[in-house]
């Protein structure tokens, strides 16, 4: 897997959930959060948030295929 | 003939991962993705060169945001392409300016504002057509949720556009260069959806619902919004609306021939689309230098990717 892949997690506004708004890669965490801001600035996030691809575990099989 | 995976599909079925398609699904989409992010990617150089155009610093900054937005866009078709096992460094970094699969109309440097304004007013609203309906209606459910974030970003390019498109109209100092603008881009814009639904083969990406109406039906989406605006500036436009028919009409032949070095459409020249077909291929002036900025930087600071 590609362990420079991160999900980016978006939150509007208060009392909505952490959705999924897109991916990047980016060679560190620092320059992860410093594209995610850029790239997805579509919306006033009230929480934005990377995490890296390889860190998300399947559960129950699901996510493995 | 339609395969397994396009009757379920067609019966509502959202493709998750790779593991949900097949390889006739894998080429229409590689084919969709490549053909949306080649031309993201080549709008942002395009629109760089109006950036000395700019009549105001604030019109400026729009255009750097216009241009922000459109290589995110390209980061996007480009990151799903990744995910669907394609080689993203070649494609970008490996093939010739030629091989991008951009439409024949960004193939040509902006000579004024209201060429920029006719991008965003005109080829935008194209491209948030096309995009618009894949976001709607594509089984392919990673690129429907990227495309939240393209549809709201191109809105705002599209707004940006009718505001300069009417703006220049209204001037009388301004209108006639407007006026010439629209009477070659207007044209350029209807090339952006292909050729008409009656001489493709075998659609694919239809039966894949990979988007969910054919050239024909997206061509008339965006004269339906495209002809009232334009004609709501006070702009002579070569199309009405057939009440009869309940359509639109083009008042010129259409394909016709084109002269590139004085970007004009010749209406009293129909051609047939094979003629067009090789016009596009042959590409447009600029073509070669927009591919060369995007991507002769690769690799400096010893930065390849990310």
């Amino acid at each position: 897997m590609d362990d420079a892949c991160y999900e980016v997690l978006g939150r509007s506004r208060r009392g909505e959930p952490l959705r999924h708004v897109g991916t990047l890669r980016a060679p560190s965490d620092a320059l992860a959060r410093a594209y995610a801001r850029w790239l997805y600035d579509e919306e006033r996030w009230l929480d934005l948030a990377v995490v890296r691809r390889v860190h998300l575990l399947g559960v129950d099989g699901a996510g493995e295929a | 003939m339609t395969s397994p995976l396009a009757e379920r599909i067609q019966a509502g079925f959202m493709v998750e991962s790779l593991a949900d398609t097949d390889d006739a699904y894998r080429r229409a989409l590689r084919e969709t993705l490549i053909v949306s992010g080649d031309t993201e990617f080549v709008s942002a150089a395009v629109l760089w060169t109006a950036l000395d155009r700019a009549p105001s610093l604030n019109s400026q900054m729009s255009l750097l945001a216009v241009i922000q937005d459109e290589l995110g866009h390209a980061h996007i078709a480009y990151r799903l392409l990744a995910d669907l096992g394609e080689d993203v460094e070649a494609l970008v970094y490996g093939r010739a300016a030629r091989q991008f699969k951009n439409p024949y109309a960004f193939d040509f440097a902006l000579r004024s504002w209201s060429e920029l304004a006719a991008v965003n007013g005109l080829f935008d609203r194209a491209g948030y057509t096309l995009l618009g309906d894949i976001h709607r209606h594509t089984s392919f459910g990673p690129w429907k949720r990227a495309l939240a974030k393209v549809a709201k970003e191109e809105n705002f390019h599209i707004r940006h556009g009718e505001t300069w498109i009417a703006r220049l109209a209204a001037d009388p100092a301004t209108r006639p260069e407007m006026q010439a603008t629209v009477d070659w881009m207007f044209p350029a814009a209807l090339e952006f959806f292909g050729l008409p639904d009656s001489l493709k083969h075998r659609q694919l990406q239809l039966e894949y619902r990979i988007k969910g109406h054919g050239n024909d039906a997206l061509r008339q989406q965006w004269l339906a919004t495209a002809v009232p605006f334009l004609t709501s500036c006070g702009l002579r436009v070569p199309a009405h609306h057939d009440a009869a028919r309940g359509e639109w009409v083009l008042d010129f032949p259409f394909p016709c021939a084109f002269d590139a070095d004085v970007r004009r459409y010749d209406f009293t020249r129909p051609v047939e689309w094979t003629a067009v077909l090789e016009r596009w291929k042959a590409r447009g002036p600029d073509c070669g230098w927009f591919v060369d900025v995007l991507t002769r930087g690769r690799g400096l600071f010893g930065v390849a990717r990310g």
